[in-house]
């Protein structure tokens, strides 16, 4: 079943009049890396310890055990190098499966479908300052940001800059009696980014999803509806919020963590250059984050459980700090299997967050919201194996959903209250689907990947639906699938 | 004289200080990077890395040599050692082998019952009709090793077959040269069969 899906994925691909460009594109990189296959063109950190990307990575990001205890310790095992920085970027092409087109609806919706996309490029810098300091900085160049034109909610893109994941660490290792204990404090502009597990939203899974086609979206062209799929506030707070945590892993089985984040503003600016301060998010005052875990290591394999959490207070008016406050909960539970073996390497990660959302009452009820608490929660399954960490394959499986609340989810005219713009949108924003990938690793610091995804809910919606004012051409989930290729690289 | 005995005092206690400062180094470096994949104690878990606890010193010393000056190019020495050996100099690396070889063994888990019986005939005899000589000639009666040939007992023995395929190819020389010639009539299944011996000793 599976192959069949991609036999049929690289069928559309081949129809892609795009695809000699994307090779060609490819290609260059490929000769680029070649040409340059020397210690100077492997990214930073890989320069710093003078050891390979597999050392610390099963496929980036993901982390084996050493590249946990390299992190853990603050980035700082090797030698400084003398230019602390490196380069990624991302190239690719996406297809939706079907654009729908009936009346009202708009091939502007899916603006890069089919299109060789220069996704984005980071800057990496930092790594080890002092044998107790490190510091893992990225800066985005984002070629595809995304805005959503009022009226016609069409789907331009421009190009924009920004300081992207950034974690400062200082850390330290002791012998006692004969147990081994990290201790180190995080400041991070991410809660989770400082997370050595990749079970977690920041350096979570999917690596890498189109973000070009407008697939995860719900959309019609001048309905009012370009619908993105929701997130818990723990994963919507990246490059707005700054976080000082103190951790400590001992003897190898226990990890834990404690620290509070608080709006990136002020003297703290810099965690959040470049961001958009319009739609920044603002919390009031220390909101705390917590993380426990327990790892366990025998022969190639290792395994870890954990749960995890927040408690946020979000103002209600971004860009008032002293407006009412909506408070999120989020618990997470997360456990990680991986056997890092030669030629065999494997990996299964799972997670599941619970939010909680309070919404502030007088703000929302009967606004924007029918009920006073909601929830969301999401859930993702992943396992990965890759032969000789060249060739790899992952499958993974997606779901969240949301209580019922008409006016935060839906236009659906049975709602009391509902606009009426839609005509069977449901009222939760429930998504579940599936993902499929497929890599090729030619060397090191260079990947290209297949991947398919597969919607079988998307946004509260499992079977045909309509939107506006065209009920008769019904769109279903799986319309949105997704095929995507692309290559990553870094140096 | 007493301020003979004063300057001894300080020579000696500066000596003491820096014997201490040098065993604190040391200990350091095992904590901070080898303990990641070869454990604190050189035991380690993963089989992708080697045990070091009780391996002779020798052959420690030869080894951080090879993986410092590059002649010893497996891809895993390429992957994890060449840079770690950056940061050890003449004397870090003698310190860490006297560390290491010092360190207690831990027995290791006994393999395949059938296999192992036939790889102690393998390591104890060899393989006349194949010229494959007897292991236990080099690496001891108990596989304990001596000086330049390594300790193989309790070896994890992925590690072990691993290496028998690297010595099929060029890429450990200096030792690995003569391992070359020893391994050339040994059959995959050979190599499985020493390694499940060589695991629970």
């Amino acid at each position: 079943m599976k192959g069949m899906l991609y036999v049929r994925g690289l069928q559309e691909i081949g129809k892609m009049p795009a695809l000699r460009n994307v090779a060609a594109s490819m290609l260059m990189v490929l000769c680029a890396a070649f040409a340059s296959e020397d210690a100077s063109a492997l990214p930073l950190f890989a320069r710093q310890t003078g050891q390979e990307c597999i050392a610390c990575h099963l496929s980036f990001p993901e982390l084996t055990n050493y590249g946990r205890m390299f992190k853990l310790t603050g980035y700082t095992i090797g030698e400084r190098t003398g230019v602390p920085l490196s380069m990624m970027g991302i190239v690719s092409v996406s297809k939706i499966a079907d654009k729908g087109l009936g009346a009202g609806n708009d091939p502007g919706q899916y603006p890069k479908d089919g299109q060789i996309a220069l996704e984005s490029g980071s800057i990496f810098y930092g790594g080890k300052i002092t044998d107790h300091l490190g510091l893992f900085g990225q800066w985005t160049y984002n070629n595809l940001n995304a805005n959503i034109d009022p009226v016609t909610q069409k789907v331009s893109f421009n190009g924009h800059s920004s300081v992207d994941n950034t974690d400062l660490r200082y850390s330290n290792r002791f012998d006692m009696n004969g147990k081994d204990v990290i201790y180190g404090f995080t400041l991070n502009n991410n809660p989770t980014a400082q997370d050595v597990f990749n079970t977690t939203p920041a350096f979570g899974f999917p690596f890498q999803t189109s973000k070009t086609a407008g697939g995860w979206n719900v959309n019609q062209s001048g309905s009012g509806i370009n619908v993105p799929p929701v997130a818990t506030q723990l994963e919507s707070m990246g490059q707005q919020v700054i976080g000082l945590g103190a951790y400590t892993y001992i003897n190898r089985h226990v990890y834990g963590e404690l620290a509070a984040y608080r709006t990136a503003d002020k003297m703290f600016s810099v965690f959040r250059a470049g961001t958009d301060r319009t739609a920044d998010v603002s919390v009031k005052g220390y909101n705390p984050y917590w993380r426990v875990a327990y790892t366990h290591d025998w022969g190639a394999n290792s395994v870890a459980v954990g749960t995890y959490g927040m408690i946020s207070r979000v103002n209600t008016v971004n860009t008032d700090p002293s407006s009412p406050v909506d408070r999120f909960r989020d618990i997470g539970f997360d456990a990680q299997f991986q056997h890092i073996g030669d030629p065999h390497a494997f990996s299964g990660q799972l997670n599941w967050i619970r939010e909680k959302q309070d919404w502030d009452a007088a703000t929302h009820l009967g606004v924007d919201r029918d009920n006073p608490t909601s929830y969301l929660n999401t859930f993702k399954a992943k396992a990965t194996y890759y032969y000789q960490r060249k060739y790899g394959a992952t499958a993974s499986y997606f779901t969240s959903n949301t209580s019922a609340d008409c006016l935060q989810y839906s236009n659906n005219p049975a709602c009391p209250g509902g606009a009426g713009m839609g005509t069977n949108l449901a009222d939760k924003n429930d998504t579940r689907g599936y993902m499929f990938e497929l890599n090729y690793l030619p060397i090191q610091n260079v990947r290209i990947a297949l991947q398919y995804t597969m919607f079988t809910k998307l946004q509260g919606m499992s079977s045909g639906y309509a939107l506006g004012p065209d009920t008769v051409t019904l769109r279903n989930p799986k319309d949105n699938n997704l095929l995507y290729l692309y290559t990553w690289f870094a140096f | 004289m007493k301020s003979m005995r004063l300057i001894a005092g300080i020579l000696a206690a500066l000596s003491l200080a820096s014997a201490n400062a040098q065993e604190k180094d040391v200990k350091q470096m095992v904590v901070a990077v080898c303990s990641n994949c070869h454990g604190m104690d050189g035991n380690a878990i993963s089989p992708i890395f080697p045990k070091l606890a009780g391996q002779n010193k020798e052959y420690l010393l030869a080894q951080m040599k090879a993986f410092r000056d590059q002649s010893r190019k497996d891809p895993d020495a390429h992957a994890y050692m060449w840079g770690i050996s950056r940061l050890l100099d003449d004397n870090m690396r003698v310190k860490l082998a006297d560390y290491f070889s010092a360190q207690k063994p831990t027995r290791g888990t006994p393999g395949d019952a059938q296999l192992a019986a036939k790889g102690k005939i393998i390591y104890e005899h060899g393989i006349e009709s194949k010229k494959v000589p007897a292991c236990a000639s080099c690496h001891g009666q108990n596989a304990e090793g001596n000086a330049i040939f390594p300790r193989l007992a309790g070896q994890h023995p992925q590690y072990l077959v691993k290496q028998i395929r690297v010595f099929h190819s060029d890429d450990r020389p200096n030792g690995g040269v003569m391992m070359k010639a020893v391994v050339q009539g040994l059959s995959e299944q050979e190599s499985d069969e020493v390694a499940a011996y060589l695991q629970g000793l």
